[in-house]
């Protein structure tokens, strides 16, 4: 069986080496809030979903805080999970980061005609639950309409995360890359599932971004209900 | 009923794109590009792929240098399967 794996060269694992390192410092002493009720959401989604496949995505914002909770909750979200990482510079800098923090990840070459049908089949056939970001190929904030179509390749339940710092510095003014503040609060907040085409009701484009915006906005309730008190 | 593999690949094919693209037959032939002409994204050809593999029984592998975009090729990678079972 092939290996689909991003595999690395050394500098980009000296990169992620580096990157690594720098996740510990974001995520030191930084909090986790709302840890527990994710953990109890994706359980009641698992089991609810019974044999149907899972695909977790967010937003390309949330990728850095979201990498800073993996580091911290490690095994409390689960070890099933593949991430799906485009073959871009960064996706292949993400993945080997990943991989550092112990997780499996799965090629996406969306620029190759060819090999991106390879992929989309591994992506389609890939029994464990995958985390995909939504806007990755832009454009960014909104859900890219082939999600959908991989939902539906899937015969998926897509449930939207989001992962929100409550003080992150904006890179250029970049939508895209959010760095969490070291020893900050970071919120997670599952939201409702969507489920694939059933029947003749296809899974919407509108439908998955409006999951999206709703968990948003649950982190974010959530961000601003832990303050700490002055 | 599984496919045998003297029948012509080319039906077998053209009747998934076909499905699969909700288009004819006939448009499906004359499509010079399924992605351009048919709006065949990727999605699509994986389950085009899927439809053959359970017509053939066999897992159609696709190479880097294969083009997954006229009836021809895909035919071309369907024979190369078929011929290495």
């Amino acid at each position: 069986m092939t290996d689909r794996r991003v595999r690395t060269n050394a500098p980009l694992g000296t990169l992620a080496a580096v990157l690594s390192a720098f996740l510990f410092v974001l995520s030191w002493r930084s909090k986790v809030v709302g840890l527990e009720r994710a953990e109890g959401h994706l359980q009641e989604i698992r089991s609810a979903g019974g044999e149907r496949r899972l695909l977790f995505y967010y937003l390309i914002e949330d990728a850095i805080p979201l990498l800073v909770l993996v580091r911290q909750a490690r095994i409390r979200l689960g070890l099933d999970f593949a991430s799906v990482c485009g073959n871009t510079w960064m996706g292949r800098v993400v993945s080997a980061v990943l991989m550092r923090l112990g997780r499996r990840t799965l090629s996406f070459r969306f620029e190759h005609a060819t090999l991106s049908i390879k992929d989309v089949k591994a992506l389609v056939r890939e029994p464990a639950p995958l985390t995909i970001s939504a806007d990755g190929r832009g454009p960014y904030g909104h859900v890219h309409p082939d999600l959908r179509r991989l939902v539906e390749g899937r015969d998926a339940i897509a449930v939207p995360i989001s992962v929100c710092a409550a003080r992150s510095l904006r890179l250029c003014g970049s939508r895209r890359v959010a760095v969490p503040w070291p020893g900050g609060r970071i919120a997670i907040a599952v939201g409702a599932p969507v489920a694939a085409a059933v029947g003749d009701e296809p899974v919407s484009t509108e439908a998955l971004e409006a999951g999206l915006r709703a968990a948003r906005a649950a982190a974010k309730r959530l961000l601003v209900g832990s303050e700490p008190r002055e | 009923m599984k496919t045998q593999e003297s029948v012509d690949p080319t039906d077998v094919v053209v009747r998934a794109l076909a499905t699969e693209l909700k288009a004819s037959e006939e448009e499906i032939r004359a499509a010079r590009s399924l992605k351009t002409d048919l709006n065949m994204d990727s999605i699509a050809a994986v389950n085009v792929a899927f439809m053959i593999e359970d017509e053939y029984d066999v897992e159609i592998d696709i190479d880097e240098n294969d083009k997954f975009d006229s009836v021809e090729a895909i035919v071309a990678i369907v024979r190369r399967v078929l011929e290495a079972r």
